[in-house]
């Protein structure tokens, strides 16, 4: 340093308070910092005369100073280069400091931020449990801990937030524990899934592209009677004691495997437990890239229901035998009552009889659930009439057994009296039958026209015979709609006129 | 059918049973034995006696397909009259003339028509 530099010689030169601080090497090697304050002297017109210096010992203020800026810059280089994020906010939440790993959790810039509310940075902290523990730190001076979720349109992530009061406002560092969280989910839904598998009766089972077991559930186990190792990495022709069930079990694998759809199949697997009949449902599951790698399967022991099922076929099946039986019965007590009496009587009741039994005979095709309106018609009008002489035209429809029932017998009176006085009486006479449903769901209405032609001339009758009677008036009971015969000269006319509501009435398909 | 036939009718309904001796007796033929238990159709079946039988499929909760199985053995034809209808029958008894109850003279005139032609 040139002596002009030092404090006195810049007094000298006419410079009013020069100062400089310098590390003064005092004898026995201990060095000190001094500050050197000069000043000029001059005389009356001001001219410099000379100069005086001070020199003050600051070593104690400086390396107390040094320290501070040493220890300063040591806790900044830890904030900068610890993992942990810090953002420093005054009492407003305008943030006034950021570290690294604060700037590298977000993807601004740290201008972007600083001076910036918090709220007005991460916006999607409003209104979370994180607003409410910040307001408390400010405000109850306490520390606050918490974890939270943070999401946004490009974040999703959990934070473990721990949160202190400052001089200034508040402190907050936070870390981000997404991955402990993701596993610690994980492992609950892997506790869930066990738990599910363990308690469930329904066989879980998860098996590779060539249907080895990966996965089987106590359920399973107990199901094929075997042990986890037995049966962990083989199919079923590995242990199933019938190789036809086993390869329809292994042939429903592989269409669910190849096809990638899920299928619901009945298998049927005798095993420790006897034959038993699974409904199962398979499942593909898939890779990343989309490719099957095996399936999943439930299967339900459905044993009891189809046998529930088989008995109450069979308990119908024997109803229908005893119903039979009584008619035949009924049939037998009719005529050994009538013996003697015109036989017309005897043949009017058995032709009833017999008719009454046709509807039935529908009914039991379809297990009592309903008929076809084309069969019922069909069975009362095959009794009476050569196919050329009727023409039965209308859209298929399901009837509930009373109605059924009801039509049938209704068809059989119109029937019978044709035979008797009308269309069916001579050679030419026809009859067409014809039906149409109109409306939609439960305003649906059936008009159904009974029309006989070509027969002789029909004049109204003197008196309503039993027929006519149950014709218009059962009819009209059990349908809740209107019936109307006309004794027309041409030949008589029936119609037909009766709600639909849709649940006792469907369209199984259209009629040819 | 024009020759008047010894009928064999096995059945547990003694209506049904009165109902069929008349209607066979329309179509000209007679009733010559009759059955209600199955052991006494058995054995009236091993006797013979008889040119045609009509069995109940189902006499006193028994099935009366042993009666059906002797008269197949000694040839003698037979009608099933039953509740269930041809349907009902077992595989081994398909195509058995069947008569579903509760049937006409005229149905039961048919079906014997046709096992005259038949047999």
């Amino acid at each position: 340093m040139q002596p002009e530099e030092y404090p006195l010689g810049r007094a000298l030169l006419g410079e009013e308070r020069p100062k400089l601080e310098v590390l003064y090497h005092r004898s026995g090697k201990t060095r000190a910092w001094v500050r050197l304050i000069a000043a000029p002297t001059r005389d009356a017109a001001g001219a410099v005369t000379g100069g005086v210096v001070a020199i003050l010992d600051i070593d104690q203020e400086r390396r107390a100073a040094e320290a501070m800026a040493e220890s300063q810059a040591q806790l900044r280089g830890i904030l900068e280069s610890m993992d942990e994020a810090l953002v420093t906010m005054d009492r407003d939440f305008r943030i006034t400091g950021a570290n690294a790993a604060a700037m590298r959790m977000d993807d601004r810039p740290a201008h972007a931020i600083i001076g910036e509310s918090y709220w007005t940075a991460w916006p999607n902290s409003i209104g979370t449990e994180l607003e409410i523990g910040y307001c408390r730190v400010v405000s109850d001076g306490i520390s606050v801990t918490l974890e939270h979720h943070y999401c946004s349109d490009v974040h999703d992530f959990w934070l473990d937030v721990r949160a202190y009061p400052t001089s200034e406002g508040l402190a907050v560092f936070h870390r981000d524990i997404t991955d402990r969280k993701r596993a610690e989910e994980a492992r609950h839904n892997a506790e869930l899934f066990r738990a599910i598998g363990d308690t469930t009766p329904d066989l879980i089972f998860m098996k590779d592209r060539d249907s080895r077991m990966t996965y089987a559930n106590p359920a399973l186990l107990s199901a094929v009677g075997l042990a986890w190792e037995k049966v962990v990495g083989r199919t079923d022709a590995e242990w199933a004691s019938n190789p036809a069930e086993a390869a329809a079990i292994l042939a429903a694998d592989r269409r669910v495997i190849d096809g990638g759809c899920t299928e619901a199949v009945e298998e049927v697997f005798t095993g420790p437990h006897g034959r038993r009949v699974f409904l199962s449902t398979k499942a593909p599951m898939r890779d990343a890239d989309g490719t099957v790698s095996g399936l999943v399967g439930v299967s339900t022991d459905i044993t009891a229901r189809s046998r529930a099922e088989e008995q109450c076929t069979s308990l119908i099946h024997e109803l229908n035998h005893r119903v039979r039986n009584t008619l035949a019965t009924v049939q037998g007590i009719a005529q050994q009552a009538l013996r003697g009496t015109d036989p017309a009587l005897y043949h009017a009741f058995e032709a009833r009889l017999m008719g009454r039994s046709a509807a039935h005979d529908v009914l039991t095709r379809k297990n009592w659930e309903g008929a076809r309106l084309n069969d019922v018609a069909d069975a009362a009008l095959r009794a009476h009439a050569a196919p050329g002489r009727m023409v039965v035209r209308g859209p298929a429809l399901r009837l509930e057994p009373r109605t059924a029932l009801a039509l049938a017998m209704a068809l059989h009176e119109l029937c019978t009296d044709a035979a008797k006085y009308c269309a069916f009486s001579g050679l030419a006479g026809h009859v067409s039958l014809g039906w149409t449903v109109t409306g939609q769901k439960d305003q649906r209405r059936l008009m159904l026209t009974w029309r006989e032609r070509g027969g002789p001339a029909v004049s109204p009758p003197t008196q309503r015979g039993f027929g006519s009677r149950l014709v218009e008036r059962a009819l009209a009971q059990e349908l809740r709609g209107e019936i109307r015969i006309r004794f027309e000269p041409e030949g008589v006319v029936c119609i037909i006129d009766a709600p639909l509501p849709s649940e006792r009435a469907e369209v199984w398909e259209i009629a040819p | 059918m024009s020759r008047s036939l010894r009928v064999l009718v096995v059945e547990d309904e003694m209506i049904v049973t009165m109902l069929l001796e008349d209607l066979l007796a329309e179509l000209g033929h007679t009733v010559t034995a009759t059955a209600s238990h199955l052991e006494d159709a058995v054995r009236l079946a091993e006797v013979g006696g008889f040119d045609l039988a009509m069995l109940d499929l189902n006499i006193n909760g028994k099935q009366t397909f042993p009666v059906a199985e002797v008269l197949r053995a000694r040839g003698v034809p037979f009608v099933f009259a039953t509740g269930y209808g041809e349907a009902g029958l077992p595989e081994a008894w398909r195509g058995t003339p069947t008569l579903q109850k509760p049937f006409m003279g005229e149905d039961l005139g048919l079906v014997l028509a046709r096992i005259a032609v038949s047999s």
